[in-house]
């Protein structure tokens, strides 16, 4: 239970730390032309508010029973 | 009655609070427009000015010659507010910060029923997003600083940032009415976050705080160490407790462990949990042993 606990939070750093370098390298090709593309610069905010969800999700019973039935 | 006793109770934060809107975001920036007349600095002031990301981004991609540079008052700031935090806590964040404060507001404002809000009781959990987060946030800004990667990243960062859009916010309200062409996607997502998921549907309305605020990450880890050191904190004693969890459900950066003992890097020392329970009050010293 312990080391699945540990597991858990683990798994959320790694998660959490690769959610914005991630979010980067989508972003990079475009080379900060955020401000002529309609979606301006919010691709890069998108993945690390996912991940934040998600996670979020994951530690609630309700988030459990909805991924579960998902 | 309810809202009444929580504005009685948090009446000294609540004022300070809108000190804070007044000391730092513009027309007004009291205390950034104060230091500038005192250097003679003729810039115009603004929450930009005193920016809780692009010290600790200079700092970490080795930028040093921009804080020693024209923007040393940015950087002496926000290193004020992580050497303080290590002896009166995260005390910026839970009484002055103005981004905290509105999203902290509209949690409290808005009636939704306790079910509907994102609360993780796992600290450790929400410990490790955070600094997650802050890990993440430093890779780039190394990628970025040592010319690993693209250096475009400075171009876009005031995209995701909360502080800008209450700055536009702000500036659109008093009258700069072109702060409103700043709008695009990337700024309304940072609002959404900010403020509906992270305000309205996130327990305590600091969602923003919790997982992106970089400042807010750094003065944490200086609570801990004051802590450890002995400085001013709040402690819990097992004694008066009645398990009633008040102090969980109010205290808005979730720091209140299942043991109800509180976890330091995530405390802002804002008294929710010494206003609801005589089982928390602050000490100091190294005396009492430690939560």
């Amino acid at each position: 239970m312990r080391i699945a606990e540990r597991a858990k939070t683990y798994w959320a750093f790694v998660l959490a730390a690769s959610a914005i370098p991630t979010s980067y390298l989508v972003a990079m090709p475009c080379c900060g032309a955020c401000a002529g593309c309609p979606m301006g610069a919010s691709c890069f905010l998108a993945y690390p508010i996912l991940v934040t969800l998600a996670i979020g999700a994951k530690a609630l019973r309700s988030g459990k029973a909805f991924l579960k039935k998902h | 009655m309810k809202a009444r006793e929580t504005i009685t109770r948090n009446r000294w934060r609540y004022l300070s609070f809108i000190a804070g809107f007044f000391l730092f975001v513009a027309p007004f920036a009291l205390f950034t427009r104060a230091v500038y007349l005192i250097v003679g600095n003729t810039a115009e002031p603004t929450l930009h000015s005193v920016c809780f990301r692009m010290p600790i981004d200079w700092i970490f991609g080795g930028r040093f010659y921009s804080i020693l540079g024209s923007s040393w008052f940015m950087a002496a700031f926000v290193f004020g507010v992580i050497i303080s935090s290590v002896f009166i806590g995260a005390a910026f964040c839970g009484w002055l910060c103005p981004v905290g404060a509105v999203s902290e507001a509209i949690s409290r404002a808005v009636p939704i029923p306790k079910r509907f809000r994102l609360r993780i009781r796992d600290t450790k959990l929400t410990v490790s997003m955070r600094y997650g987060f802050l890990v993440g946030f430093i890779i780039v800004a190394a990628l970025v600083g040592y010319k690993l990667a693209s250096d475009q990243l400075g171009s876009i960062c005031c995209r995701y940032c909360a502080s800008s859009v209450l700055q536009n916010f702000a500036s659109a309200l008093f009258g700069e009415f072109s702060a409103i062409e700043y709008w695009q996607s990337g700024a309304i997502l940072s609002l959404v976050f900010w403020l509906v998921i992270g305000g309205v549907f996130m327990s305590g309305g600091r969602g923003w705080c919790l997982f992106f605020c970089p400042l807010g990450a750094l003065s944490g880890i200086a609570h801990k160490v004051g802590a450890k050191l002995g400085f001013y904190r709040v402690e819990y004693e097992k004694g008066t407790c009645t398990g009633c969890n008040n102090c969980q459900d109010l205290c808005p950066m979730w720091a209140i462990k299942e043991d109800r003992t509180v976890e330091r890097t995530l405390c802002v020392n804002c008294k929710e949990c010494v206003h609801a329970c005589s089982a928390y009050k602050f000490v100091r010293g190294r005396k009492v042993a430690d939560s």
